[in-house]
């Protein structure tokens, strides 16, 4: 389980880096935490000509305040973002997403934006930014774009971001003093992938109640009978949570028709204890 | 991890009691192979670096069953490469039992004619980076004429099935058969008939440091040098040196630090023979360190047992005979010195547990598939077994509505039965068993679960349960190792007790310490011998050229065996001692001299060891007359009795089920349980510890699938979950004593006993969680899929029985 052999850049500018990248006409993948390419690598299940490593690019390594909410490099650390590192915006959910995120040793060198343009269908950070409506902006050789997170994932390890774009940063906006938000995740032990994960967040004030999924067939997904339900809950009880499985159960069946009766109890069941979570932690 | 002690208790601790503060026996001595092994200082066999040494990597096979047609070699690579056709002459693994019936199998080095399971080694690469002999490997190709494979175990019995070895007409490896007691008479006498089936998956060792081989010709000794990450160095150099046809004395194998073994370097191991092969072929060191995917793939597999039981009972849940059928998927071919039929056979010997069962028929069938080989795990057979008959109690408690812990005792050979032959011929030498049962059922608050419907807690999770006990054989010998019929009786062990000039002692065993604390409990009975400090005790072990033949570290036998040796060789050190002491003190009589704090004190007179060890050693004028000069003796120690000495335990674990996620929380466990005399309290709770670990992997995480096509979907530790810090909860360990009265000390092995009882204690506690569902769990892992599958079979049973 070596990997075989392949050039190596470390990029200090975007612009050097896309245009490497364009050079290798999708023979070249970006290094930022290595922590899921680089076992793939040794894995040597495809063949990679070219690593491009953009860990060295200072821009992508910071978090800052962007108008209310905030935007956050592609190359910072999920354990940046667990230990307060970078500014936030969301009344902690992204410090707590980020601390469930596999181990503590994972989660220096891992990096967000690496968790987003790989968008495994488990991970945390895909669901999460579709549940807070995030913006990805990408870089390219035509420039930058803005790609909202409901247009990001297109299915299990595929992404709008094109082959040539690197994942620049992440707009998440703000929450309002008065949000709350659940997480909810099943997994067999700590740091192993989810089987299912969901993402709540209620926003009276702004108007936005959302619940996101993650886990399933595909790419995460927003669950909209669940989040009309959302606006009306003022306080946790047995019929809420049936009311909500319910929605659950409805939304997910319209999603995927094929989905076993076992993977949508329990994302159903997720989708209940995240709401739980919520409202009544 | 916490650990409590309860010893200050009527139990006692035995002969040893009060010792925890000494050195000796008994004593909380901080372990003397800490320091390098927490400093990272210790010497693994990837950390071995030599001159111009070329690293391996093997070419597997992909495809569970097929006929070799070929193997192509681009030119250019075909120096570095290296195939069956290149290893003539060297001898393939073939491994035999006494069973009747027994078909053995050549399991060669670098497959031959056909492949028989994924991961098989099919060619060797060699090149000087590890990276680079796989990117030989990727360019050789092999023609692979398919075949179907055999990949269930029960189907592979079944006519019509594919066979695995070609000339064996069939893929029954052999049929264990036991036959005691009136089978008609106890079901006609019974009250209830309890069936179950109940199934342990397979699995994989997973050892921190995996296998690997390092191997060199040293021209100046004229020897073949082979390191191996092995658990029986003196044993592979018999058996290597046979395969490769060279002479045991131009052999010299070595074990350097190994990071845990359980069993899985127990083998001889096909890569063993490939190294030591190669560098009898080429001019330079060879190496090959396994990886975490080889090892999931080609190191050999352990656990995948079926049980089909009946329990002939009566009213009160006493079994009046057990009928059981038994079927072990041993892979595609019988490891050395075991062979395929180990399991089956622990398993029919053992499974009548700690229990008084007189009626007993088993039926015990070894089957070969197109699997990775299987070999043994610490615990072996007996944690299939003890899952066999410990769920079967929990169904009998069910059938006749009493408690499960109340069952199990009305069952149990009692104290006063002891020494209690089996109706398997085992001989359970000393102990209560019942005491253990009741002090685990105590301490894990068995009235706490009377009241568990008031427990329930939110999102429907239900509270459970589970008990489990099982008797342990440990350092058995000649007389056991013998019924088994096995090429090498492992009944005896060596040692070495040599008293340097300046009054150290250097101990020479035969065993292989890797992580069993033997560098410091061996230490501790020199202590017990000589007064010595066991700071002051150099214990050397791991190298066939460095102390007398031993057998190695497995089957719990090391702590009794060379600790009975070096008990034995020091006793005749001490002697020694004492006449030189006494003659350099002028005291007449020897026995007046006492060994006390590393000094020889008679009376008001003393002398330190350095002074003896010089007198022994530097300066033969100042001995006794007619002593011969030097402080040396080589003892050899054999236990009182060959049928071994049987520690014992209960389990007990109260969980927290969630039927809905299916997750499973270990709330509280507990472990009581006797191994005799204690040698060090902190090691013996290392062990069992660290066994319970392994345990609740089998019981809820570790798992080897293999789809219809024979290829194991568990390749990597993606797919292989293990349990880590935050799955084991802490474990509370009550020690209680019954020394054995076959072995120095009373001392019984306890290596294994963890890893036993987890399974059917934790399996037996979901269900009690589950059963007001319906639900039940008779498979291990007891993965979450597992659980919500279960519980939705009971509601839509339920829903049919309703309708």
């Amino acid at each position: 389980m070596k990997p075989a052999s392949f050039d190596y850049y470390r990029a200090r500018d975007l612009d050097v880096a896309t245009a490497v990248l364009a050079e290798h006409e999708g023979a070249a993948r970006i290094l930022a935490g290595g922590q899921s390419l680089v076992p793939m690598l040794n894995l040597r299940l495809a063949p990679v000509a070219m690593l491009v490593d953009v860990g060295d690019i200072a821009e992508l390594r910071q978090g800052a305040r962007d108008g209310d909410g905030v935007r956050i490099g592609a190359c910072v650390t999920h354990a940046a973002i667990e230990d307060g590192a970078v500014p936030d915006a969301t009344r902690g959910l992204l410090g707590r997403v980020a601390a469930g995120i596999a181990y503590r040793a994972i989660r220096t060198r891992g990096t967000i934006g690496g968790s987003l343009a790989l968008a495994d269908p488990a991970a945390e950070w895909p669901v999460t930014m579709l549940a807070l409506d995030a913006t990805v902006r990408v870089h390219g050789p035509h420039g930058k774009r803005d790609i909202a997170m409901r247009d990001m994932v297109l299915g299990a390890y595929t992404t709008a971001v094109e082959e040539a774009e690197i994942v620049e940063s992440i707009a998440v906006p703000a929450l309002s003093a008065g949000a709350r938000h659940g997480v909810f995740k099943v997994c067999r032990k700590t740091g192993e992938y989810a089987a299912s994960i969901g993402v709540a967040v209620s926003d009276r004030e702004a108007g936005r109640h959302a619940l996101a999924l993650g886990g399933l067939t595909g790419g995460p997904a927003r669950l909209g009978r669940v989040e009309r339900r959302l606006s009306e809950i003022e306080a946790w009880s047995a019929e809420t949570g049936e009311a909500i499985r319910e929605a659950a159960v409805a939304d997910l069946a319209e999603r995927d028709d094929e989905m076993s009766e076992d993977e949508r109890g329990l994302h159903a069941a997720t989708a209940v204890r995240t709401v739980k979570d919520m409202i009544a932690p | 991890m916490r650990t409590t002690r309860h010893t200050d208790d009527g139990g006692g601790t035995g002969p040893m009691d009060g010792a925890e503060g000494s050195k000796g026996i008994g004593g909380r001595v901080l372990r003397n192979e800490d320091a390098r092994l927490v400093s990272g200082r210790g010497q693994f066999l990837g950390d071995i670096a030599m001159p111009g040494i070329r690293d391996v990597a093997f070419l597997r096979s992909p495809v569970a069953h097929a006929r070799i047609a070929g193997i192509d070699i681009p030119d250019d690579i075909r120096a570095f490469v290296h195939t069956a056709e290149d290893f003539e002459g060297v001898a393939p693994i073939r491994a035999t039992a006494g069973v009747p019936g027994f078909k053995s199998s050549d399991y060669p080095a670098l497959a031959k004619g056909k492949v028989r399971f994924v991961g098989e080694p099919v060619a060797l690469c060699v090149a000087p980076s590890r990276a680079e002999a796989e990117d030989i490997a990727q360019q050789i190709f092999v023609d692979y004429d398919e075949l179907p494979a055999v990949v269930d175990m029960d189907a592979a019995l079944e006519r019509g099935a594919a066979t695995v070895h070609d000339d064996w007409g069939g893929n029954l490896v052999c049929e264990l058969k036991i036959d005691q007691g009136d089978m008609a008479e106890a079901e006609a006498a019974a009250a209830h008939r309890v069936e179950g089936e109940y199934r342990l998956s397979r699995q994989a060792g997973v050892p921190l440091e995996g296998r690997g081989v390092l191997a060199y010709r040293d021209h100046r000794l004229d020897e073949l040098v082979v390191y191996s990450s092995t658990q029986f160095p003196h044993v592979i150099r018999t058996i290597l040196a046979e395969c490769i046809g060279i002479e045991e004395r131009r052999l010299r194998v070595v074990a350097p630090d190994v990071g845990g073994g359980f069993g899985v370097k127990n083998n001889l191991q096909p890569e063993e023979i490939a190294l030591a092969a190669l560098a009898m072929r080429v001019d330079h060191p060879v190496r090959w360190l396994e990886d975490r995917r080889e090892h999931l793939l080609g190191c050999a597999h352990a656990r995948e047992h079926r049980y089909h039981l009946v329990g002939h009972v009566d009213e009160r849940g006493r079994i009046l005979a057990v009928d059981a059928r038994i079927r072990v998927d041993a892979g595609a071919y019988s490891v050395w010195p075991w062979t395929a039929a180990m399991e089956a056979g622990m398993a029919a010997g053992i499974l009548v547990g700690p229990y008084d069962i007189r009626t007993y028929r088993a039926r015990a069938a070894t089957i070969a598939t197109t699997k990775t080989p299987m070999g043994p795990y610490r615990g072996v057979a007996r944690t299939g077994a003890c899952f066999g008959i410990e769920r079967l109690i929990d169904d009998i408690a069910a059938a006749v509505g009493r408690d499960p812990a109340e069952v199990r005792l009305e069952n149990m050979v009692r104290p006063e039965q002891m020494p209690y032959r089996t109706v398997t011929n085992k001989v359970f030498d000393s102990g209560d068993y019942p005491e253990s049962l009741r002090r685990a059922v105590e301490a894990i608050g068995r009235d706490a679960v009377a009241g568990r419907e008031a427990e329930a807690l939110a999102d429907g999770v239900r509270i459970g349960v589970g008990v489990a006990s099982y008797t342990e054989q440990t350092a058995h010998g000649t007389e056991e190792w013998v019924a088994r019929g096995l090429p090498v009786i492992f009944g005896y062990e060596p040692a070495t007790a040599r008293m340097t000039p300046d009054g150290g002692l250097v101990l020479e065993v035969g065993i292989q310490n890797h992580g069993q604390g033997l560098e410091t409990t061996l230490a501790q009975v020199a202590h017990q011998e000589l007064g010595i400090d066991p700071a002051k005790v150099a214990v050397r072990h791991g190298d066939s050229s460095l102390s007398p033949y031993g057998m190695g570290t497995f089957a719990s036998r090391s702590m009794v065996m060379a600790g009975g040796a070096v008990g034995l060789a020091c006793e005749r050190l001490r002697e020694k001692m004492l006449k030189i002491a006494a003659h350099l003190m002028q005291v007449a009589d020897p026995t007046e001299v006492m060994l006390l704090d590393g000094r020889a004190v008679a009376g008001n007179r003393s002398v330190g060891f350095g002074e003896i060890g010089a007198a022994a050693c530097l300066h033969p004028e100042r001995l006794p007359p007619g002593l011969d000069p030097g402080l040396e003796v080589t003892a050899v120690y054999q236990p009182g009795v060959g049928s071994g000495a049987f520690s014992y335990a209960t389990h007990a674990v109260r969980v927290a089920v969630d039927p809905e996620l299916g997750t499973v929380r270990l709330l509280d466990y507990v472990v009581a349980h006797d191994c005799g005399t204690v040698v060090n309290p902190m090691v013996v709770e290392g062990q069992i510890v660290g066994g319970v670990a392994q345990g609740i992997g089998t019981a809820l995480y570790e798992e080897i699938p293999y789809d219809e096509h024979g290829q194991p979907l568990a390749s990597t530790l993606m797919d292989y979950l293990l349990p880590g810090a935050t799955e084991v909860p802490d474990i509370r360990v009550i020690h209680t004593c019954s020394p054995s009265p076959h072995t120095s000390y009373g001392i019984k092995g306890l290596g294994e006993g963890g890893a036993i009882a987890p399974p059917a204690a934790i399996a037996n506690a979901i269900n009690e969680a589950l059963r007001p569902l319906g639900a039940r769990l008779d498979e291990t892992p007891i993965s979450p899929a597992r659980i919500r599958a279960a519980v939705r079979a009971a509601r839509a049973g339920k829903r049919e029985a309703a309708s």
